[in-house]
């Protein structure tokens, strides 16, 4: 099954593509910090999202995390994660 | 209990049987009643049969646990199910009876119990109801929330347009009061006694009736045609008197409306322009009957009617008019979608009614277990699931959007701090005083006050070899507000704390994020390590500016209060210089 790592581009069911610009693990679950690429996947947009990574029958998915205190777990995790990059 | 098999066969074989008998000529009467008492009893057993079978199955379904709306309103409907099976097996068991003649009181029997089954699924079809209600408000909601959103649109273009256009309170006051002013002017309008004024018009009014009266005489006097044209003469001049006097008191009234109290309103100006028309419109309308009459020239008529115009005052009272117009409408449309929304009640307000029914059927009803992870509050209420997306493909990505990714650090930072609520925290309650523990965490907002003695190192080479050690108040720092804007981190092994290159758009950002007004504040930079030593930098900062003055401060004096302990990540920074 395929992995979810930083800088891979995730392409969704409708076509969405977005970037892995961040992850984290939490409580025994992984989460990403998503960029939206634009439609033809050679440009990025404004659009971000964090979403957990859930997998099933062997098939990856992600779900949204809206829950404002699971967001304010996962924000420095991120954070400190992209303060690395160089 | 005998199985629900065993009892629909006896049923049907006694229902046979009594058919049989009703068939029969001279059949005992005892021994249909004796058969149909029998049924009687084994239809007891099969509805508290069905009873159990029924309970268990809404047990079943009740102890699911509902994450949406939508997933309420098949509960619902599936229990509902249950209760109209129930109903449905003892009709369709005894749906030949009827045909039976003997067995009228079996049916009046049977009548009663299906009429009990189908009480309990109208009983059943409220909770449906009031499931599928709530959907209703969401989408009544929904649609108030856009025709209100479309009404806020479209008022707040054209208030835009029409206060873009405006005439200030105060400007359109003057210009009433210089029309009015203007036109008792050119009319020579003064204060009169007015008492005496009506009663001097009491009087002409009853000369004129005089005049009249006799006018009527006149024409049947000897010398008709002389006294006729002299009366005809002294009405006119009692006309032309008594007109004069009307002017005075319309110019009066006037005068009395534009010299009152000063005018404070939209309200009370549009009410005076009103009543001053109205008081000039009867006023042209009588001088348009004298000339009509011949007493007045067509002249004087017009000059008079053209005096006041009031039409652009009008026009702005209008514009103002429908400004508040729009500004109601919204309100009663925000008020309506507001009750909408208050009536729409949420799933554990719907689960609290569902038990409260429960025990009003004398039921202990099954309460669902909740998973771990639960949907947010505004998604169960909207009806609306999480959406799980499934990824077709993982591919590396183009060295050139990594690029990209890397020069929009902050603006990522910055957006994941603004779905959280951390920078909502530094924001409101960076006035809020706490006192700190020795081992203080300081981050980002917080809000730094140096004692006096406050060790300042200049350099951060100072720092490892403590030299030139000065303190806060020679430096001139202990009167500054300090804020923590980025973390800097000293590793322990004592290595200084460096500041990045891009300063000033993380000073830029986190001033936002702290709601701090544009101005000048001193920043300060701050670190945890975990023990009681902790190494600030304090920056002199002008607006903003990333040409700073930098300086260390030695965090050990415990002169030091952080204030506004929040966020107690470590970060990590560097000097550019």
């Amino acid at each position: 099954m395929m992995n979810i790592e930083l800088h891979t581009v995730l392409t969704l069911d409708d076509n969405e593509k977005y970037i892995v610009v961040a992850k984290a693990v939490y409580e025994g679950n992984s989460y990403d910090y998503l960029l939206q690429l634009s439609a033809d996947g050679e440009d990025v947009t404004e659009q971000v999202a964090v979403v957990k990574e859930e997998k099933e029958d062997n098939r990856l998915y992600i779900v949204e995390v809206n829950d404002k205190n699971e967001l304010d777990k996962l924000a420095p995790l991120f954070c400190e994660q992209l303060e690395e990059l160089q | 209990m005998e199985s629900e098999a065993s009892l629909i066969e006896q049923i049907e074989t006694d229902i046979d049987q009594l058919d049989l008998l009703g068939m029969q000529e001279n059949v005992e009467k005892e021994r249909i009643e004796e058969v149909i008492a029998r049924i009687k009893g084994l239809a007891r057993q099969y509805v508290e049969l069905l009873d159990s079978i029924m309970e268990q199955q809404i047990q079943e379904t009740e102890s699911l646990f509902a994450l949406t709306l939508e997933e309420e309103l098949d509960k619902r409907k599936m229990i509902l199910t249950h209760v109209t099976n129930k109903k449905n097996c003892i009709i369709e068991l005894f749906k030949d009876i009827k045909e039976i003649e003997v067995a009228a009181p079996l049916q009046q029997f049977v009548d009663a119990i299906i009429i009990q089954a189908t009480n309990q699924v109208t009983d059943y079809e409220r909770d449906v109801k009031l499931v599928e209600t709530q959907f209703e408000k969401i989408k009544e909601a929904e649609t108030k929330e856009a025709e209100l959103k479309s009404k806020k649109s479209q008022a707040h273009i054209r208030m835009t347009n029409l206060r873009n256009s405006q005439m200030s309170f105060a400007d359109l006051n003057a210009e009433f009061m210089t029309i009015c002013s203007h036109f008792l002017d050119a009319n020579h309008a003064e204060e009169i006694d007015f008492p005496n004024l009506m009663a001097k018009r009491d009087a002409l009014t009853k000369r004129r009736k005089r005049l009249m009266e006799n006018l009527k005489l006149a024409h049947s006097a000897k010398d008709a045609e002389g006294y006729v044209v002299a009366y005809e003469g002294y009405i006119k001049t009692n006309q032309l008197e008594l007109d004069k006097v009307d002017e005075k008191k319309v110019l009066h009234l006037i005068r009395k409306i534009v010299m009152g109290s000063p005018i404070d309103s939209y309200e009370t100006l549009t009410s005076r322009t009103l009543n001053v028309q109205k008081l000039i419109n009867s006023r042209v309308a009588k001088v348009g009957k004298l000339y009509e009459a011949g007493v007045v020239t067509r002249e004087d008529y017009e000059t008079f009617a053209s005096q006041v115009d009031f039409s652009k005052i009008y026009e702005r009272l209008s514009e103002v008019a429908e400004i508040e117009r729009c500004e109601k409408q919204i309100r009663q449309a925000e008020n309506g979608l507001q009750h909408t929304r208050d009536h729409i009640k949420g799933k554990d307000e719907l689960e609290t009614i569902f038990i409260e029914r429960a025990k009003a059927r004398g039921r202990i009803p099954a309460i669902p277990e909740k998973p771990e992870i639960l949907f947010e509050d505004e998604n169960v209420i909207s009806g609306k699931k999480k959406k799980r997306r499934k990824i077709i493909s993982v591919e590396p990505a183009k060295a050139h959007i990594v690029e990209k990714i890397d020069k929009m650090k902050q603006w990522l930072i910055s957006s994941l701090n603004s779905m959280t609520n951390i920078s909502k925290k530094i924001g409101n309650q960076i006035r809020k005083m706490i006192t700190v523990p020795e081992k203080y965490k300081p981050s980002i907002g917080d809000k730094i006050k140096l004692g006096e003695k406050a060790a300042i190192f200049t350099n951060p080479m100072d720092v490892i070899e403590q030299k030139d050690q000065k303190d806060a108040k020679s430096i001139g720092l202990t009167e500054l507000d300090l804020y923590v804007t980025r973390g800097a981190i000293l590793d322990y092994t004592g290595t200084p704390i460096y500041m990045t290159t891009d300063y000033g758009i993380d000073l830029e950002t986190i001033a936002k994020n702290m709601n701090l007004e544009i101005g000048t504040y001193n920043i300060a930079l701050g670190c945890s390590i975990g023990d009681s030593e902790g190494k600030f930098m304090a920056v002199a900062n002008d607006q903003l500016n990333p040409n700073i003055e930098k300086g260390w401060i030695n965090a050990t004096d415990i002169n030091i209060m952080v204030i506004n302990q929040l966020n107690k990540e470590l970060k990590k920074g560097g000097m550019s210089k």
